[in-house]
């Protein structure tokens, strides 16, 4: 198994302002906006295809809201 | 429950009200947070010191030893701070009112005291528009409270002529890059100054500029490039270059 199918997306919902700053940066396009709206009225991003992240973690570095991160779960429970 | 990586460091209550959607400044701020975690100094040694307007919140939201210190004694405080506990490591996180309104004659004074400062600058390329100072640092586009228009500061260029040690100027997309510079700057001694261009949401917005968060990630993305060898100090004026041009602009040891 590589890396891109161990990567895991976690969005923190009440967090999300609703930028978009991660759909757009996202190279691999795993992130589209809810059609959704959450009860604070912000459409947030959800993860369109986990398989498809490379787990560059940029979401999580560009998102102002703490709102996003990228965790390898395989390689957690195993620590180096 | 899972958590943020750097959710040990926030107060994420603060969170919600503290910035626009899309705001440059909770990125700089989390840069900052990981920085933090990555450099293996410990967060009880860390001192953040804002000053005030949007930026002022971020000492807010972090669970690290802070401070609010007002208008025209920011630098004067931290490096006030850095004496009173000479093993801390003090940030100063400011705007363009902290930093330029009176804060370069601090920058000047923390200079020749021989603090050990790291001042993270948010130019958020505005001007202050009050009758008791002006920040010319906004394009030459858009007049000031008198409708008159002034030249922009050359921030890192200005940093260099005051003697500081380290200048470095990243955007708000450059966040990977912004960390290992705050690394690297909190290891250098004297003044470190990291500039991250973030235009205010709001004031674009009303002057009809850059528009959604997600719009100007293309144009940092289009519209920057990385120093060269030969660029001289002043051709990193943001107003004069074709691109802005970002990355560790001047590293010298000064102990």
């Amino acid at each position: 198994m590589n890396d891109a199918a161990r990567a895991e997306v976690h969005i923190i919902v009440d967090r999300c302002k609703g930028c978009a700053i991660c759909i757009e940066i996202c190279q691999a396009e795993v992130l589209v906006k809810s059609p959704e709206a959450n009860p604070a009225g912000v459409f947030v991003p959800v993860v369109r295809d986990a398989t498809a992240c490379t787990g560059c973690g940029i979401c999580e570095m560009l998102c102002p809201d703490f709102a996003i991160w990228v965790s390898f779960p395989e390689t957690e429970e195993t620590p180096q | 429950m899972k958590m943020h990586p750097v959710d040990e460091l926030l107060h994420d209550h603060r969170l919600a009200s503290a910035w626009c959607a899309g705001c440059g400044i909770g990125t700089v701020v989390g840069a900052f947070l990981a920085a933090v975690t990555e450099s293996g100094i410990g967060s009880d040694l860390i001192r953040l010191v804002s000053g005030i307007g949007c930026t002022e919140r971020a000492a807010g939201c972090v669970n690290l030893r802070t401070c609010r210190a007002g208008r025209q004694c920011i630098l004067d405080h931290a490096a006030d701070l850095k004496l009173a506990d000479p093993g801390s490591h003090v940030i100063a996180l400011m705007n363009n009112a902290d930093l330029l309104v009176s804060g370069a004659r601090d920058l000047d004074r923390a200079v020749r005291r021989g603090a050990r400062l790291l001042v993270i600058h948010i130019n958020n390329v505005i001007y202050v528009s009050t009758r008791h100072g002006l920040v010319a640092n906004t394009p030459y586009t858009r007049p000031s409270w008198d409708r008159r228009f002034e030249i922009p500061y050359n921030i890192p260029d200005m940093a260099v002529a005051y003697g500081a040690s380290y200048v470095a100027r990243w955007t708000q997309l450059h966040a990977g890059w912004m960390k290992y510079s705050i690394i690297e700057a909190l290891s250098r001694d004297g003044v470190s100054l990291v500039e991250v261009v973030s235009p205010c949401l709001v004031y674009d917005a009303d002057s009809g500029g850059i528009g959604e968060s997600f719009e100007r990630i293309r144009i940092y993305n289009s519209n920057t490039s990385f120093m060269k060898a030969g660029v001289c100090h002043r051709d990193l004026d943001i107003r004069n270059t074709e691109s802005i041009i970002i990355g560790n602009l001047f590293d010298q040891d000064v102990s």
